[in-house]
Order: structure tokens, then sequence, then C-alpha cells
């Protein structure tokens, strides 16, 4: 007995040196007549009125030491330890302890200061769920659950992180899933060693096994029905406490044209805006560079009416079409990436400043053609028509190679450019899966779907 | 593993590559000497030998030409016969690339360096080539499907054009009755060869099967006549001898009527390069792969892998700048000479192969 | 660090590829369209006096003010006339937009296949430029500036493709289709013909019959319309009928002509000629008002009379001895003794006669009866 208080004593005492120089730590000994317990928390991470209401309160209430022991110990998420470090390792995540008599329990009274659900931002639709996930894990598995009424969703939870320690779960559907996906995912979070994982994005890059991939291979998305609909199609998902962000893997260039309210407008107009999308992506890849090609190298292609007119156009700018280009493209660049960091309130207005006047302006100097300022608000425009931005970021950095291409050999360069691009977007896979084919729907879903409709 | 339809795609892109050079130019040069017939035994000598060819490789499944060789003939026999087709896939691939290189340099380029081009399309084949088989053949597929709209639109365009002359075409027709011409069968079974590069690819295929092999010779067949017609109906049955690039000439003479471009060439010249070039990276693949299983296998080295790669490639690339000194007339006559060589090399290979899997199932039994 | 690295390999790349754009990267503004070319004869025995119409591209482009300039040189050959053209212009001049070759009727008159051989030979000019006689000069017709022109030489290939103007005179040749008819056994190369009338105003209602190489036989531009009823099909134009004294104008909604070449053994070898027109009442000189059975009679009397004109000009082309239907072609793709059906033909083409089945329908009276 003697004993057991000792090493119990002995417990604490071992905390209390680990958590020194906590400024927030609260040890405190509660007494009764009848007895005493000892109770240890971390104010910062606690909820200070569960722990009033559910530890403090019975204590007194109860008034006798051993009930309430096995009342806090029986407590739906308490634990009992008898290891220091999971103690530790508990108090830290939002636990307080309990001592009495020799014996330790970890009570739950995590506060989680998350922010409440919000909108979608960065991938807006016109209509359909805006729901948008948020920072609190909890919260989001709610968010998949309630959309995902399937007892083959599997949710498995690991922890990330030497230091930052973020759970993360890993959801599938268990009919659907490809297991090789899945065996190769685990394996690769298993491996993974470092301190601190903060985003979705962070943990994207580390399972990507490719350094130089240009495509992201993993969607990393806020919308719940977004990952509720590619776990449908046998994919996985993986969430990750205090970040608004899951990633859905295996990903392939095909889901990163997909906008989740494709499935909600009419069969014709979804595939229109599909369309409207891959050539929107085409413009924006091929525009800057076909003017370099045209401009330079090959104005007997387009007809001779147009040429004159570009010809016209550019008949005061003084420097040749690559650099008139590349000084547009990135300005353009400024533009965008300054309206991203300014304050709502000034963004619009930068943007007007920016983009009209500098075009305007540059004509009516003669720096810039015309048809060069036409050129670059398309691209600029079209480049945002792709539904999730990882892959309008890669696309944006894309055209610089066509536009190199094309100022090095003209029309052959940007062939050359697009034949090798295409082989190398069929040469990649996402976990196994090929990430570029013709047709690329009959991938994953129909393979997926035969087999769980002949079980 | 690769679907029954990316077989179909290899066919396809070689029917559709002929139509750029040797083809149509040793078709049409015998046009009164009986390349109407010619066509006609191609179309069903090109037939037999994919049916011949389909058969015996789907006792193959999963086996590329080294294993099956490596498996069924003696070292010392096989290793030259591996040898020698790689140098023939490599010749093909480079005579691709060369007339490219013409080709660009005449209708698009003029003002473009010779070596400019060929470093570039040599960047993108020798990097690209080093991709696996199946990778290649998704690559094809996607090319096909963008290449594929727009030399159909051409070939329409350029039957629809009321200033094609039908007549031309008939007057050619006349000239039918004549005996076929060795030549010229050499250069029409071009367009049935896109088998072949399942010596390698086969190792992907897992048990090859072909419905309706009516479609290919069809298909062949189609393109066959319209790769010869069409040019006799734009410069006629006499003015056609004095063109180079007969297709390329022919794509010059349609106009588009409303679109940003006007000159059907450019368009037809994008088909053809985006399918060319994959073409060629599908043949220097075949060479290499082929060279690769000669050597010693490395065993899970990539580094090592990765330096044989690299000498094939240097040693490939080294050898199309030197052929670029060739001038058009000796680049013609040895694209015929390629043609004849590598139609006897396919009878062979449809032998060996037999003869392969009856030493197989005799030593099995 | 990484990053850095990257950055500085992304400004060595921006920089190698200046430096390899800089040795054969001509801008668009440096280059100086050649939108037509005009060949004449030179003052001395086999000189040519080579034009070039140049498209000057111009900054404003909502002003309409057309600026352009003509070059001429004089020299043995084409191309020598050319280069030294190169160095009257700072820029660089370029043939690929070129859509019209204007042939001095006197070189016309001469001899065509040195220029054509030329125009197809050089690898940029292409093979849909229109080929056409110039009249009195090609200078002439090149200096013609229309006042309703924008871009330089647009009135000559708006006229001579048919994307503007769609008239019944005239007929474009393409290059390719001129080195076609010049090679091919039996048919015979057809030239336009423009004529520069003032400095303002052109006029192309003519076409020139060629024996392969030089002018023969100039139709009138009635003839022209007649022959283009015959060479294409839907021709839009308009064509008269008389009954008694009154005279109607009907339009050709569609038109469509065949032909087939009768050899019986026992008659003279004869054409005959189907032309059907669907068309539409335009005008009336008489005050009656249009009946059912009126229009069957107008339909009636314009097919007479286009007959009549049809047959008339047939005769003209044979004994003119040239064949610039394809008469000769369509007989030899029909028949298959290759060896001497060309020579057939020749024994067979003088003695032709012709039988002319023209079948009008007019279909509507108008907007009034």
């Amino acid at each position: 007995m003697s004993e057991q208080q000792h090493t119990q004593a002995v417990l604490l005492e071992w905390i209390r040196s680990q958590l020194s120089g906590f400024g927030d730590l609260e040890d405190k000994v509660l007494t009764i007549p009848a007895g005493q317990v000892s109770l240890l928390y971390i104010k910062s991470v606690t909820d200070g009125q569960a722990i009033s209401r559910n530890i403090i309160a019975p204590f007194y209430e109860m008034g006798h030491p051993a009930a309430y022991y096995s009342y806090v110990a029986d407590y739906p998420g308490s634990e009992e330890v008898t290891d220091g470090q999971r103690a530790l390792d508990l108090l830290l995540s939002g636990y307080a302890c309990i001592g009495r008599e020799g014996k330790l329990c970890c009570f739950d009274v995590l506060r989680a200061e998350a922010s409440s659900i919000k909108e979608t931002i960065t991938e807006s639709i016109s209509q359909g769920p805006s729901d948008a996930l948020g920072e609190s894990l909890a919260v989001n598995l709610n968010l998949v659950r309630r959309r995902y009424l399937s007892s083959a969703l599997k949710m498995e939870f690991t922890v990330i992180g030497n230091v930052s320690k973020t759970k993360v779960a890993i959801l599938y559907d268990e009919s659907r899933v490809n297991h090789q996906v899945l065996a190769e995912l685990k394996e690769k979070l298993d491996s993974l060693k470092l301190d601190i994982l903060q985003a979705a994005g962070e943990l994207e890059k580390y399972i990507s096994s490719d350094k130089l991939r240009i495509f992201p291979k993993t969607i990393v998305t806020e919308r719940p029905d977004r990952v509720v609909f590619n776990l449908a199609e046998g994919k996985v998902a993986v969430l990750l406490d205090t970040t608004g962000y899951a990633i859905v893997l295996p990903s392939i260039f095909n889901d990163f044209f997909t906008a989740m309210d494709d499935k909600i407008h009419l069969p014709f107009v979804g595939r229109f805006l599909k369309l409207l999308r891959i050539l929107g992506v085409a413009m924006t890849l091929w525009l800057p560079a076909l003017y370099i090609a045209f401009t330079s190298y090959n104005p007997e292609i387009v007809r001779v009416q147009i040429a004159l007119l570009i010809g016209g156009s550019r008949a005061t700018v003084p420097y040749p079409s690559f650099v008139e280009v590349i000084l547009m493209m990135i300005m353009m660049e400024f533009l965008t990436e300054a309206s991203l960091r300014l304050p709502r309130a000034i963004g619009p207005t930068a943007t007007t400043v920016g983009g009209l006047i500098l075009g305007q302006a540059a004509t009516a100097a003669g720096l810039i053609g015309n048809i060069m300022i036409i050129l670059v608000s398309v691209v600029a425009i079209s480049n945002f028509l792709v539904p999730l931005n990882m892959m309008s970021f890669s696309i944006r950095v894309l055209k610089y190679f066509f536009v190199i291409a094309a100022a090095v050999l003209g029309l052959v360069g940007v062939v050359i450019c697009l034949v090798g691009f295409t082989l190398y977007l069929c040469s990649q896979r996402s976990f196994g899966q090929p990430y570029f084919r013709m047709f690329a729907l009959d991938v994953l879903g129909a393979d997926q779907r035969k087999k769980s409709g002949g079980q | 593993m690769a679907k029954n339809r990316y077989f179909y795609c290899l066919f396809v892109m070689n029917t559709l590559i002929n139509i750029l050079n040797f083809t149509p130019r040793e078709l049409i040069d015998a046009r009164f000497d009986g390349a109407q017939s010619s066509i006609l035994v191609a179309v069903a000598v090109g037939t037999l030998f994919i049916y011949l060819f389909t058969r015996v490789i789907h006792k193959f499944p999963g086996q590329g030409l080294p294993e099956i060789f490596g498996s069924a003939l003696p070292k010392l026999l096989a290793s030259p016969l591996i040898f020698v087709y790689a140098v023939l896939w490599y010749m093909a691939g480079t005579l691709i690339l060369l007339s490219f290189v013409d080709i660009t340099l005449r209708f698009i380029s003029p003002d473009t360096g010779p070596y400019a081009i060929m470093f570039g399309f040599l960047a993108v084949v020798c990097l690209c080539s080093r991709i696996d088989s199946l990778s290649l053949l998704y690559g094809l597929e996607v090319t096909l499907g963008i290449t594929i709209p727009l030399i159909l639109y051409t070939i329409v365009k350029a039957i629809i054009n009321p200033d094609f002359s039908w007549d031309a075409v008939l007057e050619v027709m006349t000239h039918s009755l004549h005996a076929p011409d060795l030549n010229s069968i050499a250069a029409a079974t071009f367009t049935f060869s896109g088998y072949i590069n399942m010596a390698v690819f086969n190792r992907v295929f897992h048990g090859l099967k072909l419905k309706h092999l009516w479609i290919l010779s069809l298909e062949g067949f189609l393109m066959l006549l319209i790769t010869f017609f069409v040019p006799i109906g734009y410069h006629g049955t006499v003015g056609i001898e004095r063109h180079v690039y007969t297709w390329f000439s022919t794509a010059d003479s349609i106009r588009i009527e409303a679109f940003l471009i006007e000159r059907m060439l450019y368009v037809f010249y994008f088909a053809c390069i985006t399918l060319s070039l994959v073409s060629a990276i599908i043949q220097w693949h075949v060479g290499k792969e082929l060279l690769l299983s000669l050597l010693p296998s490395p065993s899970g080295k990539p580094k090592t892998k990765l330096l044989q790669e690299l000498v094939i490639l240097v040693l490939f690339a080294s050898g199309a700048l030197a052929l670029m000194r060739l001038d058009q007339y000796n680049l013609n006559m040895l694209g015929v000479f390629l043609q004849h060589i590598r139609w006897y090399g396919e009878m062979l290979m449809i032998g060996l192969l037999f003869w392969c899997y009856w030493v197989v199932r005799g030593r099995r039994e | 660090m990484r990053s850095l690295r990257g950055g500085i390999i992304g400004i060595i790349l921006l920089l190698v590829c200046t430096v390899l754009a800089g040795c054969n990267f001509k801008d668009i503004d440096r280059r100086i369209f050649v939108v037509a070319i005009g060949i004449d004869p030179g003052k001395e025995e086999g000189v040519f006096k080579v034009s070039l119409k140049l498209a000057i591209p111009q900054g404003d482009v909502t002003k309409i003010d057309e600026k352009m300039l003509i070059l001429t040189e004089e020299s043995e050959s084409i191309s020598e006339a050319l280069r030294r053209m190169k160095s009257k212009v700072e820029k660089e001049l370029d043939y690929v937009h070129c859509k019209t070759i204007i042939l001095g009727e006197r070189i016309a008159a001469k001899d065509i296949r040195h220029v054509t051989d030329w125009a197809v030979r050089r690898r940029d000019i292409q093979s849909i430029l229109n080929f056409a006689v110039g009249r009195p000069g090609a200078l002439e017709v090149l200096q013609v500036k229309p006042p309703s022109e924008r871009i330089p030489s647009n009135s000559l290939i708006l006229a001579m493709s048919g994307q503007g103007t769609e008239s019944p005179f005239i007929s474009s040749v393409y290059s390719y289709q001129l080195m076609r008819n010049i090679y091919e056994n039996g048919i015979d190369p057809i030239l336009p013909i423009i004529e520069a009338q003032g400095k303002e105003q052109f006029l192309i209602d003519k076409i020139a019959l060629l024996d392969k190489s030089k002018i023969k036989l100039v139709f009138s531009p009635n003839e022209t319309r007649l022959f283009n009823l015959l060479s294409r099909s839907n021709l839009r134009t308009n064509f008269p009928a008389h009954i008694g004294s009154g005279m109607y104008q009907y339009y050709t909604e569609s038109s469509s002509s065949s032909y087939r070449i009768v050899t019986n053994r026992d008659e003279e070898p004869y054409i005959r000629y189907t032309i059907k027109i669907r068309a539409i009442l335009e005008e009336n000189s008489t005050e009656e008002m249009i009946t059912h059975h009126m229009l069957k009679k107008i339909g009636k009397a314009g097919a007479a009379e286009l007959g009549g004109a049809v047959k008339a000009l047939l005769v003209k082309i044979r004994d003119s001895g040239m064949d610039p239907l394809g008469w000769g072609l369509h007989y030899g793709a029909r028949h298959w003794n290759n060896g001497t059906e060309m020579a057939e033909w020749g024994r067979l083409y003088p003695r032709l006669n012709f039988q002319v089945n023209a079948q009008v329908e007019v279909k509507y009276s108008g907007m009034i009866k």
C-alpha cells in the first residue's frame, strides 16, 4: 500500500519536474474530511467549466474519495495510467490527472478552441452545400460521417509529429477502397519523421515521393462533400486535426477538373462546364506561347489580316515579343499575388488600378501591344477556371515552359513541349494509379463499382 | 495491365504516319505501274501478318521479343538477331525524325537552323523514350485523341473541296490493271506494320486477343486509298510527280474559310508532327529496350541501368545527328531501302516466333 | 537555399533562351509582308520587271488609313530581282502572306510556265494563292487602291476568294490548280483577267484560255459567266428570258451542270450537257401579273435561250482547240485503254458536237406576283 502510494507520489513528482516552468500548470490537492485527491492539469488546454462541473463539484458532493475515484475512472474517455510518459502526453493534450492512493487517472477535459463551421472560400460553387471543413478533427469527422452513412466507412487514427503530435485520421470505404493504395499510404505515414505537422498541404508534400513533381498528385480540399464523393469512388481521405483541409488520394489529373457542382447541373451543362475548363487550361497554357510563335517565327500561320493587325499593334513596341510576353505575364502574376495578400477592402482597387489603368497606359505609351493586353487578360482569367487551387497554381507555372520553348523554337518548340508534357503526365502515377489517361473515368470508379457490384 | 485497345492504337498510329513521307511517294511513283494492285496485295498480306502475329504472340503473354528468343533460341543466334532488330527500329525512328526536320525546314521555319530543330526533337525523344512501356501506350492514346480529329478534318476537307479533280483520280484508277510492284507493296505494307511494336510492348499485354480484325484491314485499306488518291486529285495525274512531300503540298492546297488560320497546312503539320514525335519515341523505346536486353541486367541497381540507357540514347542521338548530312535524294533512298528490310524483317520475325512457340511447346511436353 | 538555387537556374535558363532566341528571332514588326507580286516583261528582251506590293502594318487600327508601298525591279531572273529589292527596304521581305501573283498580259501571251514553276517551287509562297493576268500590265493592277480598302490588297484577296463579292464573272485560280492543269493531259489552264481602271478601281470579268503556256483566247464577260456556270455549281447570277417583246430576268438560286461524252460507233461523237437551274424571278419588263403558267413559260424560254448561248460557247471552245473544262481527262478517266486513249481523243475532239439540255425551273415570282 505504502509502496503504491510511493509510486504515485514519484510519478506525480516526475510529472511536476517535467512540467516545471509551465506557468499555466494547476497543481491542487482537494481535501475533505474523508480523504484527499491530488489534481493536476494545464489551464490553457483544458476547459475550466468542465473541470469544476465534472471533477471538483462531484468530489465535494460525494464526500467519499474511493467512490469518487471510481466515478472518475469509469467516466467515458478517462484512462488509468501507470506510465509517466503516457500521463505526460495526456496532460499535454488536455487531460486532467487525478491521483489517489497510488492510482493515477486521466480525465478528458480538453478545451478545443476551434472555429465553428465556416463557408467554403477557395472552392466556392454556385449551388450545393457550402460547409467547409473546420479546424477541429471531431467536427470534421462529424461533417463527413453525416454525409456518409455507411458501416463500411472506416476510420483509423494515428499521430504524426514528434512535437506537434498532430492527430491524423484515415478514412476509407472498406468495400470500395483499393487496398494497395491504403497499404502504401500507411507505410508512408509510418515512415514519416518530422517534428511539426500543421497543414494538409505539408503532409501532401511529405507523402509524395517525387521531389521535382510539377503536378499535384493528391487533392487538398476544404469541401466535406468532395471528401465524401471521393470516398464513394474508392479513394482514401486523410483528415488532420488543426487544419481545415483534407487530403484525398489517389488523385488523377481528371479529378482536378471536377467541380462539386458538376453533379448538380444538368448533364449537358455539366459537360459544357468541364469542356470550358479544359479549354481554359489549353488557352492559358498555349496562348502566350503561340503569340510568340506567331509574331516572331511563324507569322504565316494566321491569316494575313490578323498578321497585319498583330504587326500593327506591335509597331511601337521596342523589344522582341518574347520580352513583351514575359514582362506582361510577370506583371499579371504580381497583380494576382498582390490581390491575394491585400486586405479585402483594398483588393478590388489594386486590381482595377493594376489591371485597367496599367494596361491602358502601357498600350498608350507603346510599350505593349493592344493584342498582348487582351491575351494577358484571357490567360489570367482562364487560369482560374480550374476548380482546385493546387492545379491552377501548377498550370500558372507550367505556361512559362511553353513560353520559353516557343521563344527558342517557335511553333516547333510548342509542339515539342506539348508532346513532352503529355508523355510526362502519362508516366506519372498517383499511388500506383495512372495519372493521366484518355478515358480517365474508367480508372478507379468503373473497376471498383464492378467489383462491388459483383459482391 | 494494358487493355486490348492499345493494340489498335499502335496499329492506327502507323496507318496515320504512313501518310507522311515514303509510302505516298513510292505509291505515286508507281501510279501508272501497279500501285493500285499493290495496295490490294498489301492489304491482304498486311492482314495476314497481323493475324499470324497476334495468334503467335498470344501464346507468350507478358513476354517481349528478347524473353521469347532467349527462352527458345540459342544465345549465339538470339543476340545478333535482337541486335539487328534493334538497329532496324532505331533506324525507323531516326528516319521519321530526319524527314520531319526536313519538312519543318521546308514548310514551317525556314529561318531556324536544322540542328536547332533536331536538338529540340532529340531532347524530347530521348527523354521520353525512357518512360516505361505502359505509360507510353497511355501517351499514345492521348496523342491519337488529339490528332485523329485534326487529320480526319484535313481529309474530309480535302475530299469535299469542289476543286478536287475526281477525273484525275478516275484516270489513275483506269491504270489499275497492272501487276503489283515490289517497291509499292513494301511501302504499302508499312501501313499495317504497327503491330510489330508488340515485340516489346507485349510485355505489358497479358494475353492479347484480337477481335474484329476486318476493322483493321478496312481502316488500313481506306487510309492507303486516301494516301494515294487525294494528292492525285489535287496535283493531277502528271503534276503530282513533281512534288516532294506530296501530302504536305496537298494540305497546303486546302483553304479553311472561316478560322484564325487560313492554311490547312499548319493544322495538318501540327497533327503530323505530334504523332510522328510520339511514333519516333515509341520506335526508339523499342530499340532501346531490345539493346538493353543484350546488356547484362543491372539487377536492382538503378544507377547502372540509367548509365546503360544513357549510353544507348547518346549513341542513338549522335547517329541521328550524323545522318543529317544526307540530302533529299539520299534520304529517300535510305527510306525505300528500309521499307524493304523492314518488310523482310517482319516476315522473319513471325517465322521465328512460330519456331519459338514450337520449341517451347515441344519442351513442355 | 534550395529555392535560391531554383531561382538561379531559372534566371540562367531565361538568359540562355534570350541568347538562343536572338539568332533566328525575327519579330513581326521587323518583317514587311508582300501581299501581291506582279510580273511584267522588262524593257529589254528576256528581262522580268518584278513589282511587289507591300503591306505596312500600322499602329492605330481605328483609323482607316491604308499604307502601301510598291517596289519595282528589273532582272533576268525573278529571284535576283527579289534579292535586289531587299536592299530597298529596311525590314525583311516576307512572302508567306502573298495571296496574289499577277502576270502582265505580255508575259501571259508569251509563256507562264517559268513563273509558275518559280511560285510553286519557292517554299514560302503558298499553294493557295491566286494567279491572274493583269491588264494592261501587272504593275498597273497592283497600283489600284480602292477607297474602301483598309488592308493593302485586301480587296483583291476578297474578290478572288469569294469571301467578299460573289460575282459570277470572277473565277479564281489557285497556283496548285494552275500547276495541275499545266501538266495534266486533257485539260488546259485558264486565268482570270484583272483590268485596272484608273487608280481606284479594277474590273475582273474575263477569263483567258491558255494552251499550257500562253493565252490563246479571251472570253467576253457573258461567256465568262456561262463558263463559270458550267465549271462550278450554285453560281449566283441572273439570266434573261424573252417572251414576245417582254424581257424577264431570273436569279439562279441553285445551279448544277453535268456532261456525258457519247461516242457511239454509228454517229458522230457528241457531248451532252445537262444544266439544271432553280430560279426566282427578279425582273419583269411587262406590266402583266405572273401566273403559274407564266412562270413555266419563262422557264422554258429561259432554258432555250441559255441552251443556245451555252452551245455557242462550247463550239467556240472546241474550235479554239483547247480544253478548259477537262473533257479529255474525263474521257481518259472512263476508258481503260490507257496507251491509246489520248491519241483517240485527239482525233475525236475536232469532230465533237454538243447537245445542251438546259432545264430552268422558275419557282417563285418574287415578293409580288
